[in-house]
């Protein structure tokens, strides 16, 4: 019976291992694939040469996007004069954010703002923002993998293993809704700075933010805070005849 | 400096249970087994690593070596 136990620890310890590489990489691709520091080149980017880019490389809508309300005076604006497209053979202005669909048509209320050019700063603490979860998830699979260890060792019930609860509940609570913020405090630098400042504005919901990680995060810190009171009671337990 | 280790345990009890042991001529693992406790749980009391003993380990003891809880336990000064 130990001995099967033994063997599901072991797996499972693999299986989490496994998954905090995986994570870890999703992280990496994230911040080094194509929407990644690649796009960090990708400066005053002509239109056809993104066209293609998003031929080749789907990813490429994570390029940092947003739904934004258009300013009532810019309602009429076309693609081209919301846009501010250069002509022919000019260079593509300097913080181009291009407003969606991208018809003729007249641009309307709302639409997905696609910042192409934010700048190498923005777009780093963009890549930074979209790799907190990933590399959040990452951390939290390696704890798991190694309390699961401990409890292969027989020696689940540590302070150690308290703590690591604890931190895991407050980062699976507020970790999404943080790295939330993150990205929109992040393209509403960009929005500033991008062609589009001044004409659009980008708003937030409370109700856009996930509470099932609140719930999960909660649950956690309070097998976190019975874990603590398990490890006190093992203590006094120790050295009992 | 260093606090000694009965302070660090938050107690001065000693155990006499070698020295009663040696008076009746009896084993550790005799006792284990007159007990029902451990030779391992036994040696940690014997070798005053306890930090507490249980009423019943103490009873049986105090039956298996005829004697009183104050022969095995003091107070160090």
């Amino acid at each position: 019976m130990e001995r099967r136990l033994s063997g599901m620890l072991a797996v499972a310890q693999w299986v989490l291992g496994t998954l905090a590489v995986l994570s870890l990489l999703g992280a990496a691709a994230g911040v080094l694939g194509a929407s990644g520091t690649r796009s960090l080149y990708d400066r005053h980017v002509p239109q056809a040469v993104a066209d293609q880019a998003q031929r080749l490389w789907p990813q490429s809508a994570s390029l940092p996007s947003s739904p934004v309300l258009v300013r009532a005076s810019h309602w009429q604006d076309s693609y081209e004069v919301f846009n501010e497209i250069p002509k022919e053979g000019a260079r593509m202005p300097q913080g181009w954010a291009e407003l969606n669909p991208g018809s003729d048509d007249v641009v309307g209320h709302v639409g997905l703002l696609t910042f192409w050019d934010p700048g190498m700063l923005r777009r780093t603490a963009w890549l930074v923002a979209i790799a907190f979860i990933p590399a959040g998830l990452a951390w939290l699979w390696w704890t798991l993998s190694r309390m699961v260890g401990s409890a292969r060792r027989a020696d689940p019930f540590t302070h150690r293993n308290a703590r690591r609860l604890a931190v895991a509940g407050a980062l699976v609570a507020l970790g999404p809704t943080f790295a939330l913020l993150a990205q929109l405090g992040v393209l509403r630098w960009m929005l500033a700075s991008s062609t589009a400042a001044g004409k659009a504005d980008i708003w937030f919901r409370w109700e856009s933010v996930p509470l099932w990680p609140l719930g999960v995060g909660l649950a956690l810190l309070v097998l976190a805070a019975v874990w603590r009171h398990g490890v006190a009671m093992r203590e006094d337990l120790e050295g009992l005849v | 400096m260093t606090p000694p280790a009965d302070l660090l345990e938050g107690h001065r009890i000693v155990c006499h249970l070698d020295k009663v042991l040696a008076d009746r001529g009896m084993t550790l693992t005799e006792l284990a087994e007159r007990v029902g406790v451990s030779i391992v749980n036994l040696s940690v009391l014997k070798n005053n690593h306890a930090k507490a003993v249980r009423f019943s380990t103490l009873t049986a003891i105090c039956e298996a070596l005829e004697c009183n809880v104050g022969d095995i336990l003091g107070l160090r000064p």
